[in-house]
């Protein structure tokens, strides 16, 4: 049986994840850390919690294992994964969207704007009202944000 | 971590909203205002779903278009709305749809009011924001016949429209050494008109037939290239928008002749063309190879069972067929149902909609947002030549 090869990836908790490499490389961030040789003890990861971290891993796993065929029972798996993935509160979502577009993994970050996008469109004027009460928040803290985004990329 | 959002993450979202939540969003605060309203934002942008769009009218004394607008996915044909047809579409005498392109219609006819002013409309039914651009130019049309094309540049996604003019009879060919204004093209970007800066303009012998369609940017027509006045072979002829350039692929024997007896249309995004039967109960659908042969190879047939007579006008994103039915029965002066044809099951399935059609699918766009609402261009001087 092969070893198969595992990275290990550290986060801003100073926790350790011990992800296989298949597994690993779905983020381009980290599959080009790993060709440019950075990957020799832990990839550190400062800018994401371990809550976030390990639901962005689950994903990656998920998706890896499920055999990427056109048969209807696969493809019905994973949409119902990713169907279930998403039915987080907001406040997770957005923190999803902040480390999957930091981690560059286009196909889930396609599914969480996608939902995001769903969850905003098409509203009665009652809902228009709830929805921009909950966007007040969004980008009444942007320009926090903004500094915040900025000041968490620093590795 | 805190639950917010930097504002290029937000634009991200907002590119899979449909349109009519982004014009809403304008108002929700200053900086989604400015995103939308943002002319990259404009150009980039793309409706993620089709639509179908029909323009009829029943066959009654006063002259009654109407438009409707139904989305094309698996709640098709439900989701419908009706679409107001702007005062600048209304003013000509009697509109058709030259062509549909990124989620924009171009509409020609005479104006109402200036009877000798010739308009082309570009309406977004999406935003309801149509401007209007007289044609400038327009030839003596005892000799002459003009063709327009109209679509969106793939790179700049700037609307353009083509207006070619070409001789009616080949008695008059070997007298005229140039064509005047042959090739003239109106960008939105520019607002102007200007000689097409093609190098091939096509031979004067060629006569264009007004059937066109536009697929990835490149426009195709029907035409016949007279090399006698009893010789003559047919072709389609390509424009592309981008580069304008010509180019022709001549019609395999099967296929030619009896052009009144074939139209060109989109099936998922490939060029087929449609043979019909002279009692037009049957079609076949042929489709055109990429690739340097341009052979053309037979997809499948329509015939519906049990029908007068069928005109094949669009096809769903599915590919099924959108087709006006002259049901058993009805006298050739009665009126059309809309329908979708299920080659599977042979089932017409009637969208109620009665009369005389034109079909165009497209997706949402939010081109001509940052345009004046009824601006007309009005700029009859071909730009200057450098």
């Amino acid at each position: 049986m092969s070893f198969s090869k595992t990275i290990m990836l550290r986060n801003y908790d100073g926790e350790t994840f011990v992800v296989d490499e298949v597994v690993a490389v779905e983020p381009q961030t980290i599959e080009h850390m790993i060709e440019d040789g950075c990957a020799n003890t832990s990839i550190p990861l400062p800018n994401i919690t371990s809550k976030i971290l390990s639901k962005v891993i689950e994903h990656c796993k998920k998706h890896v294992e499920t055999p990427n065929s056109n048969e209807k029972d696969a493809k019905a798996d994973l949409k119902s994964f990713d169907f279930d993935f998403v039915k987080a509160d907001q406040g997770t979502l957005f923190d999803l969207i902040l480390a999957v577009n930091y981690l560059n993994i286009k196909g889930l970050l396609d599914l969480i704007y996608q939902t995001i996008a769903d969850m905003i469109k098409g509203k009665t004027p009652e809902e228009e009202e709830e929805m921009r009460r909950v966007n007040a928040w969004v980008f009444s803290c942007f320009v926090g944000v903004t500094c915040l985004y900025f000041k968490s990329k620093k590795i | 971590m805190s639950d917010n959002l930097p504002f290029e993450l937000q634009a991200e979202i907002m590119k899979r909203l449909p349109v009519r939540s982004l014009i809403q969003f304008r108002s929700v605060s200053k900086s989604w205002k400015s995103l939308i309203s943002s002319s990259r934002f404009i150009v980039d942008y793309s409706g993620q779903q089709q639509h179908l769009f029909v323009m009829h009218e029943d066959d009654s004394d006063d002259f009654n278009q109407q438009c409707v607008s139904i989305v094309d996915d698996h709640t098709f044909p439900h989701q419908r709305v009706s679409v107001t047809i702007p005062p600048l579409v209304k003013n000509l005498k009697d509109p058709s749809i030259v062509g549909g392109s990124h989620g924009l219609l171009c509409l020609y006819d005479f104006d109402l009011d200036a009877k000798e002013l010739e308009m082309a409309v570009l309406w977004n039914p999406s935003i309801r924001k149509a401007v209007a651009v007289v044609l400038p130019n327009m030839p003596d049309n005892k000799i002459y016949r003009t063709v327009l094309g109209f679509g969106v540049c793939c790179q700049t996604n700037d609307p353009k429209i083509v207006k070619i003019n070409h001789i009616k009879q080949w008695k008059d060919v070997g007298s005229i050494n140039c064509i005047p204004s042959q090739v003239e093209v109106f960008t939105l970007s520019t607002g102007a008109w200007r000689s097409s800066y093609s190098s091939n303009l096509p031979r004067k012998s060629i006569i264009w037939f007004r059937d066109q369609v536009v697929i990835d940017g490149i426009h195709y027509w029907l035409a016949t290239d007279r090399t006698s006045e009893v010789s003559l072979y047919d072709l389609i002829i390509s424009f592309d928008i981008t580069n304008e350039e010509f180019k022709e692929v001549i019609l395999p024997d099967g296929l030619s002749r009896n052009f009144d007896q074939h139209v060109m249309s989109n099936l998922k995004n490939s060029l087929v063309m449609l043979e019909f039967n002279r009692r037009r109960t049957l079609y076949n659908v042929w489709m055109m190879e990429d690739g340097v042969s341009k052979s053309f190879t037979k997809l499948f047939t329509i015939c519906p069972p049990d029908v007068e007579q069928i005109y094949v006008l669009e096809f769903r994103k599915s590919g099924e067929p959108v087709i006006q039915v002259r049901h058993l029965g009805v006298p050739p002066d009665g009126l059309l149902s809309l329908a979708v044809y299920e080659p599977d099951s042979k089932d017409i399935n009637d969208l109620g909609i009665d009369g005389f059609h034109e079909v165009k699918a497209y997706t949402e766009t939010l081109l001509l947002l940052d345009k004046p609402n009824f601006f007309i261009y009005e700029n009859t001087t071909p730009a200057f030549e450098a």
